[in-house]
């Protein structure tokens, strides 16, 4: 077994088994404790949910915070308005940006350029570095703006949000804009020049599928074998079980292997995406369809590149007809509530249940990295051929890399 | 040219969602200036080769779960001159700590502790996240070997500075009252209450706080609120 592996969000392990050039044993086990959020939800009142959540991962807590509202106005029989979710719309552009661009640059890249630590990137290719920084910041201002914070989002709420950008705010956010979409492009052309080992994982594809956008927000889940469910009938599709090695649960759809992801979301809805990426993404001769985990990456650069571009469209609506200050709508009624939206890693579920006086009695949250362990681990199995020939070493880091490029967020698995 | 001596630093996170490492990374060009002072020794997150003590400055986040972590953390306190606590994971528990009042039957496990009722640490940083103005403050005071002292004024200070309506006066819940501030009233300007991330103030009256709360929110919601991040009460009680 391997000491943590590092770089990754969160603590987890691995354990590969070479036999005669098969990787015959694959276990990816997470070190981290549970922290059983989904039961200290219960007997809380219904609006601490999101803000409980929200907590369960300091990458991506904007994500866990809007489907957690979501599935809380599902439960309260609340529906949001236009402008809310466009709002909450652009939040989520601003934590996928956030977390592909930090993935991207200080965790993958300083494997491509041989730098050991994001550290060391900033003094051997200060330039990339900046890259990095100028899009978090970017970023940071969007979910500061409009979430009142960038690491655990305040004004979002059940039923809207409790204060609102002013214009001047929204104007500051438009004059980057120009200059964020150059940084992508770079981004996108900089991890499509790589080369990255080969290996085909042959497994299913899920992600959230509408029949007019590139879906992240709302939507059914589709797969790519052609099964498609809603969101609230996501327990019999999606079976959750418990390994005896690590805390992480394993999320299969009914038995069998899926990974979910930018990946994902390309194979099932690449041809929603605006024609500025298509354009690009011909440009650069990349592929429409993904299966080596590997290449992951350059599906987060061009997904990168997208949210940027989506995010400049929002930011532009929102400067033409400015923001009105909703109030915050109250709950008409008590039930159950689930909903699925599209976290930088993949499909997060989030599923209430509220008794008649608000106060929450049942909770269950299915995180991307949970669906995405069983993949992994059959892709481990697969890297025999690459690493049969070379030293610990190097084997080592080649499992890394490709542990790295799966993203795992094992903070998020064991929640 | 460098013509400080530089600091060994050590970030170490324990059981928690690793966002106040990330409060730390943002806004980098303060964290490039505290570069210049400190070389990062440890620092899983965002180096491949992490080395073992002994530091000058170990940065711990989150809940100590489990005697693993225990040991690890106990670890820490011998090999380091000066031990910074951050976060509310660190500092009162954090959102897991509400496991705390749940049958033990139902989880199975030790109550959470918190990193203070394990070693004795020389600054706490609290909140939830915590305020990366505050941690460099601190890093900075720490290299220059003064004493870094947190704001003991309630969270209605700044609020009152940033010209917020009162949301007790209008019959809303909040904790600004018997929470230390230092946070900008951050919550209250985005429209939110004080749900007291950043643990009891010392001169914290919560008999007061629970009868002003009882007018507006049920009792067993009183309890919920009072517990978030951590039970505030317990923690002012035990350092009277």
């Amino acid at each position: 077994m391997s000491d943590a592996v590092p770089k990754i969000e969160g603590h987890a392990a691995f354990y590969a088994h070479l036999k005669s050039g098969r990787v015959d044993k694959a276990r990816i086990i997470g070190m981290e404790n549970d922290r059983f959020v989904e039961k200290i939800l219960f007997g809380r009142k219904y609006y601490e949910a999101p803000i409980i959540t929200s907590r369960i991962c300091g990458i991506c807590p904007t994500i866990h915070n809007t489907t957690s509202t979501r599935a809380i106005e599902v439960a309260c029989g609340i529906n949001p308005s236009h402008q809310t979710i466009n709002l909450r719309k652009l939040m989520l552009c601003g934590q996928m940006i956030q977390s592909h661009a930090l993935h991207l640059y200080l965790l993958v890249l300083p494997d491509f350029v041989g730098a050991s630590s994001s550290f060391e990137l900033q003094k051997s290719h200060p330039d990339l570095f900046q890259n990095a920084i100028d899009l978090k910041q970017y970023t940071d201002k969007i979910l500061d703006t409009i979430g009142g914070r960038a690491v655990h989002p305040i004004s979002n709420v059940p039923g809207g949000f409790k204060s609102y950008p002013t214009a001047s705010q929204i104007t500051k956010l438009k004059q980057e804009g120009q200059k964020i979409k150059e940084i992508a492009e770079k981004t996108l052309r900089l991890f499509a020049s790589f080369q990255y080992p080969k290996i085909n994982q042959c497994v299913s594809y899920n992600a959230l599928h509408s029949k007019s956008d590139y879906a992240y927000y709302d939507g059914d889940i589709k797969n790519t074998s052609g099964t498609v469910f809603m969101a609230k009938n996501y327990t019999n599709y999606i079976y959750e079980e418990l390994k005896p090695y690590t805390r992480a649960k394993f999320g299969t759809l009914k038995g069998e292997e899926f990974m979910v992801g930018s990946m994902a979301r390309l194979n099932v809805n690449f041809q929603y995406l605006d024609d500025d990426t298509k354009n690009i993404i011909a440009e650069l001769k990349l592929h429409t369809k993904y299966d080596n985990p590997f290449e992951n990456v350059i599906a987060q650069a061009i997904e990168n590149y997208f949210f940027v571009v989506e995010s400049i469209r929002l930011i532009e609506h929102f400067s033409t007809k400015g923001i009105d200050k909703e109030p915050v709508k109250p709950p008409k009624r008590f039930g159950k509530g689930t909903a699925a939206c599209e976290a930088p890693r993949g499909t997060l579920f989030h599923h209430y249940e509220i008794d008649k006086n608000g106060y929450i009695i049942n909770c269950d949250i299915i995180t991307p990295t949970v669906q995405n362990l069983p993949p992994l681990e059959l892709a481990m199995k697969k890297l025999g051929p690459i690493i049969k020939n070379k030293k610990p070493d190097e084997r080592t880091q080649i499992i890394e890399m490709l542990i790295r490029a799966y993203d795992p967020c094992i903070t998020c698995a064991t929640h | 040219m460098n013509t400080f001596p530089k600091k060994s630093m050590a970030i170490f996170s324990l059981t928690s969602c690793e966002g106040c490492q990330f409060e730390l990374l943002s806004f980098y060009d303060h964290f490039k200036e505290l570069l210049r002072f400190y070389d990062i020794k440890n620092f899983r997150l965002g180096q491949e080769i992490n080395l073992p003590g002994p530091f000058d400055v170990a940065i711990i986040e989150g809940s100590p779960d489990g005697e693993k972590q225990i040991d690890f953390l106990k670890q820490i306190r011998k090999q380091t001159k000066t031990v910074i606590a951050i976060g509310s994971c660190a500092h009162l528990g954090g959102i897991q700590s509400q496991r705390n009042r749940l049958p033990k039957k139902l989880i199975g496990k030790d109550p959470v502790k918190t990193v203070l009722d394990v070693i004795n640490v020389d600054f706490v940083l609290p909140g939830c996240p915590i305020s990366h103005t505050e941690l460099i403050n601190c890093l900075v005071d720490v290299y220059w070997g003064k004493v870094f002292t947190l704001p003991d004024t309630a969270v209605c200070f700044e609020c009152k500075e940033n010209e917020n309506a009162c949301r007790i006066k209008e019959d809303l819940p909040c904790l600004g009252p018997v929470t230390r501030g230092g946070c900008d009233s951050i919550c209250v300007n985005k429209g939110e209450a004080c749900l007291g991330c950043r643990g009891p103030l010392d001169q914290a009256n919560f008999k007061k706080m629970r009868e002003v709360l009882g007018t507006m929110l049920e009792d067993e919601e009183i309890e919920n609120w009072l517990t978030i991040y951590g039970n505030y009460e317990k923690e002012h009680n035990k350092h009277e």
